[in-house]
C-alpha cells in the first residue's frame, strides 16, 4: 500500500518535535516567572503596610477615648483612617499596576500559554477522532493519529510563542526598569525607618501612644481594679511592647524587600540576554528570603 | 522630578529628632509619681501635642511622595500596555492552532509559520 500524503506528514511529526523541543522555554521566560511570583510578594507585604499604620492610629485614638471620654468633647468625626484616602489610593493604584506586570509576566513567561494550546488542540483533536458520520469520513482521524498532532502542533506552537516572547520582553524589561526603580525608592521613602521621618516613625509613635495611654489607664484605675484585672492589664502593657517591636522589625524588613526588588528587576533586565545569570540567581534568592522573613512577621503579630 | 533617594538627608530630620527628644522626656515626666499631679498633667499635655506634631512631620513623607508616585506609575503603563499586547498576541496563536488541529492538512500552515523563523 503506497502511504497517503497525510501519513507521511503523521510519520514526520515526531521527529519534528524532537528537533524543535531543544529551543522551547528560555532562560530569559523562566527567569523573569521566578521574578513575578517573588515580586507578587513583595507588593502584597506593601500594601499590608499601609493596613498596619492605619490599625495602630485607630487603636491608639480608641485608647486615649477610653481615658479621657467625655460626651461634651467626643467628635465621632475624627474617627477616620489617619492616612488620606486620595494619597492611599495613589498607593493602591502604584501596587496594582506592579502586580498586574509581575502577574503579566509570569502569565506570559510561564507553562500556562502553552498548557491553554494543548488543551484546545486536544479537545479538537478529540472531535476529530469521535466523527461518525461518513461525510466527514476524510478528516477522521485514528487515536494515534491524534496523539501525534497535538503533540507537532504544541511544539510548533511552544516555538512560536517562545519566538515572540525572546523578541518582545527584553524590550519590555528595559522599558519598565527605571519606573520600577523609581517606585521602589518612593515607597522605601514613604516607609523611611523607625528613627528618620516616615511610616515606620509613625507606626513606632502609634505603639508608643498605645503604651503610654495603657500606663495612663494602668496609673488611673490603679485602685479600683482587682489583682486579676490589674495582671489582664499589665500583660496587654507588655504584648503592645512586643507588637512595636514586631511592627519595627516588618517595616524594616518591607524597606529592604522594596529594595531587593528594585535590585532583582535591574539584574533581570541587565541579564536578559544571557544564557545563565548567576547575578540575578543571587538577588532573586534575596528577594525571595526577604518576602518570607515579612511573611513570618505577619504571622507572629497575628498570633 | 527625580524620585526621592532613601539614603539622602532628610531636612525634617532635626525637627523630628528634637521632637522625639520631647516625647521622651514628656512620657518620662507624666510616669513620674513623685510629680505633682499639676505637674504631670502638664507633662501629659505636651507629650499630646508633641505626638501629634510627630505625625504632621511623617505624614508630610508620605503625601509629599504622592506625585512622584503618581508620575512613576504613568511611566509604566507603555511597557504594561506592549506586555498586554504580547499577552494577546500569544493568546491569538492559540486560537490559530486551535483551527488547524480540525483539519489535519492544514498542519502545513504550522510548519509554514515555524518555518518562516528560521
Amino acid at each position: 500500500m503506497i502511504p497517503s500524503v497525510r501519513n507521511i506528514r503523521i510519520l514526520l511529526l515526531p521527529g519534528l518535535c524532537l528537533t524543535l523541543s531543544g529551543c522551547l522555554h528560555s532562560p530569559l521566560a523562566t527567569r523573569t516567572a521566578a521574578f513575578s511570583s517573588a515580586a507578587t510578594a513583595t507588593v502584597t507585604q506593601t500594601t499590608n503596610v499601609y493596613q498596619l499604620v492605619n490599625q495602630a492610629h485607630y487603636d491608639a485614638q480608641l485608647a486615649a477615648l477610653a481615658n479621657d471620654y467625655d460626651p461634651k468633647t467626643f467628635k465621632p468625626s475624627e474617627i477616620m483612617p489617619f492616612l488620606p484616602e486620595k494619597d492611599l489610593a495613589v498607593r493602591t493604584q502604584v501596587l496594582n499596576g506592579l502586580k498586574e506586570y509581575a502577574t503579566m509576566l509570569a502569565e506570559v513567561s510561564g507553562d500556562q500559554p502553552v498548557t491553554d494550546l494543548e488543551t484546545q488542540v486536544k479537545a479538537s483533536g478529540d472531535a476529530l477522532v469521535k466523527l461518525q458520520q461518513d461525510d466527514f469520513a476524510k478528516l477522521k482521524i485514528t487515536p494515534k493519529e491524534q496523539n501525534l498532532a497535538v503533540t507537532a502542533i504544541t511544539t510548533l506552537g511552544n516555538v512560536l510563542i517562545e519566538h515572540d516572547r525572546a523578541r518582545a520582553l527584553p524590550g519590555i524589561l528595559d522599558k519598565m526598569d527605571k519606573p520600577i526603580q523609581d517606585i521602589c525608592a518612593i515607597l522605601q521613602s514613604d516607609i523611611g525607618t523607625a528613627d528618620k521621618p516616615g511610616l515606620a516613625n509613625l507606626l513606632h509613635l502609634e505603639y508608643d501612644n498605645q503604651i503610654a495611654e495603657e500606663q495612663r489607664f494602668i496609673d488611673k484605675s490603679g485602685a479600683s481594679l482587682s489583682a486579676d484585672q490589674r495582671r489582664t492589664e499589665i500583660q496587654t502593657l507588655v504584648k503592645l511592647v512586643t507588637a512595636q517591636q514586631q511592627a519595627d522589625k516588618t517595616l524594616a524588613a518591607t524597606s529592604k524587600s522594596l529594595a531587593a526588588l528594585a535590585a532583582a528587576h535591574a539584574a533581570l533586565t541587565a541579564t536578559k540576554t544571557q544564557k545563565d545569570a548567576p547575578a540575578f540567581k543571587v538577588v532573586l534568592a534575596e528577594l525571595v528570603q526577604d518576602a518570607q522573613t515579612i511573611n513570618g512577621f505577619y504571622q507572629t503579630s497575628s498570633k | 522630578m527625580p524620585p526621592t533617594d532613601p539614603a539622602a538627608p532628610d531636612p525634617k530630620q532635626p525637627s523630628l529628632d528634637a521632637l522625639n527628644a520631647l516625647l521622651v522626656s514628656s512620657t518620662a515626666a507624666y510616669n513620674d509619681t513623685d510629680n505633682t499631679p499639676a505637674a504631670r498633667d502638664a507633662a501629659w499635655k505636651t507629650r499630646k501635642a508633641t505626638s501629634s506634631q510627630i505625625e504632621t512631620l511623617d505624614l508630610a513623607v508620605f503625601t509629599g511622595n504622592t506625585a512622584q508616585l503618581q508620575a512613576a506609575e504613568d511611566a509604566m503603563k507603555p511597557g504594561i500596555d506592549q506586555l498586554k499586547d504580547l499577552q494577546a498576541k500569544i493568546s491569538a496563536l492559540g486560537e490559530g492552532f486551535k483551527e488547524a488541529a480540525t483539519v489535519l492538512t492544514d498542519i502545513d500552515k504550522v510548519v509554514a509559520a515555524v518555518s518562516a523563523l528560521f
